[in-house]
C-alpha cells in the first residue's frame, strides 16, 4: 500500500498553534489505522495518508474540536481549525 | 497457506500457518493477584453470547462526523478501570522518530501486551516505533502503573506490506505485571461459531480525554472474513489495538477473539456494511500470539 505523508498544524480559533492536540481520520475510504497523532510545540504533526478521501479530527484535552477533510494524495499542507479556544493551548 | 514470521525489533523467528477453519483453540486468561472487587461497569455494560445486533439510529436531522461512531455514539466511559476486565487494557502512549501517537493494548500475559501492527511499526513512525509508556488500567490523570517498553514485535506480512489483514503486534515487559492484574485470555473460533457473538471493545480514544479515558461500546459481529471480524461497534482514533472479546456464556471468562484495528474505511465497500474491524484471531495469529507470551517468560 502507498502511504503519501502529509504535513499539518492544528491552530485555535485565533489561528494560534495548538500543541498536544490529537489528531485522528474521523472518515475515509481508504483503510487508514485507527491510531491518534499528537501535535508537537509548533502545533505541527505528520499523517501517512493512502489514496482517497479523508475526514480528520483534531481533539484537545480541553474538549476544544475541529475538522478538515482531505485527499490522501494531495500536497498542501493540512490545516484544521478549532472550534473554540482550548484551555490548554 | 502463508507462514507468519514474527518480525522483532531485536531478533527473528518462524512459524507454520493454519487455516481459518480449523478447530476452536483457547487460551486461559488470569484473574491477577490483586483482589478486584466487582466492577459495576462490567455488571451493566458487557453483552455474553450470541444475539440480535443493538440498533441506535443516529438522531434525525443530524450527522455523525465521526462516522466510525455509526449512528448514535453510545459509547460508555469505564470509570472502575481497577478493575475486571477492564484494569487489562491500557492506554499506550507511542514515541516514534515522526512524534508522538496514541493507541491501546491489552495485557496477554505476565510480560505481553498484545496491540496493532501499526502501533510499533509503520511509515507513520518511518519504522519501529522507539519506546512505548504502557498505562494499564489509566483512568484520566490516575494512572495506577505506567510501564515502558523498547521491545517489540509483528509479524513480516506486516512490515513488508501493511497488509491490513496482518496488523498485529506485541509490546514486550521487563515486569510481570500481568501477574498482579491479569490477563485476557484468547480464543481462535470457526466462523460458523464466531458469526453473531456480540463483541465487547474498550480503549483509549483521542476524543473522549485525549487517549487517557476508557471508553467502552459493544454490539454485535457483522460479518467474518478469513483473517478479519467487522462489527457495528462504535471506535474513534486511538482505539486501535484495543481488544475486541467475547464471553461465551454467562460466567464465562473473556476471551479475545480479534485486535481492534480499523475505522469503517478498512471495511472493503463490496461487504455492503458500515462497519470497525480487528485482525480475526485464527488458529497462526493464535500460535503467536502463543509464542511471544512464551518468549516473554523467563
Amino acid at each position: 500500500m502507498a502511504w503519501t505523508p502529509r504535513n499539518g498544524i492544528v491552530v485555535d480559533a485565533g489561528g494560534r498553534p495548538v500543541r498536544g492536540a490529537l489528531v485522528s481520520v474521523a472518515w475515509g475510504t481508504g483503510p487508514t489505522p485507527e491510531v491518534a497523532v499528537e501535535t508537537d510545540e509548533e502545533g505541527r504533526f505528520r499523517l501517512h495518508l493512502p489514496e482517497g478521501r479523508y475526514r480528520l479530527a483534531a481533539h484537545t484535552a480541553g474538549g476544544a474540536a475541529g475538522e478538515t477533510e482531505t485527499r490522501g494524495e494531495a500536497e498542501e499542507e493540512i490545516r484544521i481549525r478549532l472550534a473554540s479556544s482550548p484551555e490548554d493551548a | 497457506m502463508m507462514n507468519l514470521k514474527s518480525v522483532s525489533s531485536t531478533t527473528f523467528h518462524g512459524l507454520e500457518s493454519a487455516v481459518a477453519e480449523a478447530p476452536a483453540k483457547t487460551r486461559a486468561g488470569a484473574a491477577g493477584s490483586v483482589a478486584s472487587s466487582d466492577s459495576l461497569s462490567a455488571e451493566l455494560l458487557l453483552v455474553k453470547g450470541k444475539g440480535d445486533p443493538i440498533s441506535l439510529p443516529a438522531p434525525i436531522g443530524m450527522r455523525s462526523i465521526l462516522e466510525s461512531i455509526i449512528g448514535k455514539d453510545d459509547r460508555t466511559r469505564i470509570l472502575d478501570t481497577e478493575t475486571n476486565p477492564w484494569r487489562r487494557i491500557c492506554a499506550l502512549r507511542i514515541s516514534a522518530p515522526t512524534g508522538v501517537l496514541v493507541g491501546t493494548g491489552w495485557l496477554a500475559g505476565p510480560r505481553t501486551v498484545m496491540t496493532a501492527g501499526h502501533c510499533v511499526h509503520h511509515p507513520q513512525m518511518s519504522g519501529w516505533a522507539t519506546s512505548i509508556e504502557v498505562s494499564p488500567a489509566r483512568n484520566g490523570a490516575h494512572q495506577p502503573r505506567v510501564l515502558s517498553s523498547t521491545r517489540f514485535s509483528t509479524v513480516d506480512v506486516w512490515v513488508n506490506g501493511n497488509d491490513p489483514d496482518f496488523d498485529i503486534a506485541a509490546i514486550h515487559l521487563d515486569e510481570p505485571v500481568g501477574d498482579e492484574l491479569g490477563w485476557f485470555g484468547v480464543s481462535s473460533m470457526p466462523t460458523s461459531a464466531l458469526t453473531g457473538f456480540m463483541v465487547n471493545i474498550s480503549g483509549y480514544p483521542a476524543d473522549r480525554g485525549n487517549g487517557t479515558e476508557q471508553w467502552f461500546n459493544r454490539n454485535r459481529v457483522l460479518r467474518v472474513s478469513d483473517r478479519r471480524v467487522f462489527y457495528d461497534v462504535d471506535t474513534f482514533g486511538g482505539h486501535s489495538g484495543a481488544p475486541v472479546f467475547v464471553y461465551e456464556e454467562e460466567g464465562a471468562e473473556p476471551r479475545v477473539v480479534a485486535i481492534h484495528a480499523y475505522g469503517i474505511g478498512g471495511t472493503p465497500s463490496d461487504f455492503g456494511i458500515t462497519a470497525n474491524s480487528g485482525v480475526r484471531i485464527i488458529p497462526e495469529v493464535f500460535d503467536q500470539i502463543a509464542a511471544w507470551v512464551e518468549q516473554d517468560t523467563p
